[in-house]
């Protein structure tokens, strides 16, 4: 393919993407606020409070499995809390310090899977 | 006239110890136990006053009145540590919110237990420092399913009470308890003849993450 098609070919494919549905993989960082990535077995990533308030909420979408652990963690890490969640379904909780306790998305399988989590106020 | 006695007795005996042996091979295998559960309006269920804070504001949110909900609830004392609100939306269709004592899952259409095998369960675990102190195991399950037994860390089996509520027929059930040797392990869940539509391991969805998670 010629280089100076290679944009209208992009453009191309994104228009026919959103025509029909399919997702065109991005190369940009995803708005997931705990990020999007890879989780080996036994892994997970965590983030503290946002803003003011003990509701917290997580959410996540992932392949491989049908599952991920939501879980809940003091600042130091150590774990508090969990429940399993089902793709794309929202766990709504709450921490016991607001400006200190952290949630979010573990890999309680035994194979690595794509992660997408995020956590909110509510 | 003694020795006829005698022999009668025998005879009685014999019988009793027949019995008794019959009853037992024909009771299900291990599943002498039930997880009862019952179904009680929202306004009725012993929540936390921090759980039922946030139901009412989830439902809020999500456009689910809570004048339509009821709650699937363990009939034990560890009634507040999880269960299953099942209510309508705006548009009357039946929706479920899975719960525990730390919090409830968004409502969502009960229709999306068939994307996984007619059976959706939910383990959750608390504590602290990685201590597992507290469980819960509430699921819910298409109306073909007529019997979920729950395998337990002791080793022993503990037959869930299957509770119907909302307009579909589906059924649900609600297990908790904070004593490690009850905690479950797998479910068995399955049709009125026996055939087995889902089982699961959910010892590792109930196990802590191993060291600190950042």
């Amino acid at each position: 393919m010629k280089l100076r098609s290679a944009p209208i070919v992009l453009v191309l494919a994104a228009a026919i993407g959103a025509a029909t549905g399919i997702a065109v993989p991005a190369a940009q960082a995803c708005g997931w606020n705990l990020g999007c990535q890879t989780y080996s077995p036994g892994s997970g990533s965590t983030g503290t409070d946002l803003c003011c308030s003990v509701n917290e909420a997580v959410n996540s979408t992932f392949n491989t499995y049908d599952t991920v652990q939501a879980i809940k963690t003091r600042a130091g890490g150590s774990w508090f809390g969990s429940t399993l969640l089902y793709y794309d379904w929202t766990w709504y909780t709450t921490v016991d310090n607001a400006n200190s306790d952290k949630v979010g998305c573990y890999n309680h399988h035994t194979g690595s899977m794509f992660v997408n989590c995020r956590h909110f106020n509510y | 006239m003694l020795r006829l006695k005698r022999t009668h007795q025998l005879a009685l005996a014999i019988a009793f110890a027949v019995a008794i042996a019959v009853s037992l091979a024909l009771k299900p295998s291990g599943a002498s136990a039930t997880a009862p559960a019952d179904v009680v309006p929202f306004d009725q269920a012993r929540l936390s006053p921090k759980l039922q804070e946030i139901a009412v504001k989830v439902a809020s949110r999500e456009g689910v009145a809570t004048a339509t909900l009821v709650a699937v609830a363990p009939t034990v004392s560890e009634a507040e540590y999880a269960g299953v609100f099942v209510g309508s939306d705006a548009s009357g269709a039946d929706v479920v919110a899975p719960y525990n004592a730390d919090g409830l899952m968004a409502f969502a259409s009960v229709d999306r237990v068939i994307a996984y095998g007619g059976v959706m369960v939910f383990p959750s675990a608390a504590g602290e420092a990685g201590e597992v102190r507290r469980v819960s195991l509430v699921g819910l399950a298409e109306p073909r399913v007529s019997a979920v037994t729950i395998e337990l860390a002791d080793g022993s089996h503990l037959r869930a009470e299957l509770v119907r509520a909302g307009r579909r027929g589906f059924r649900f059930f609600a297990y908790a308890t904070d004593s490690s040797s009850r905690f479950p392990i797998s479910y068995r869940a399955s049709a009125a003849d026996g055939t087995e539509i889902k089982s699961e391991d959910v010892s590792h969805a109930l196990m802590p993450p191993v060291g600190s998670v950042g």
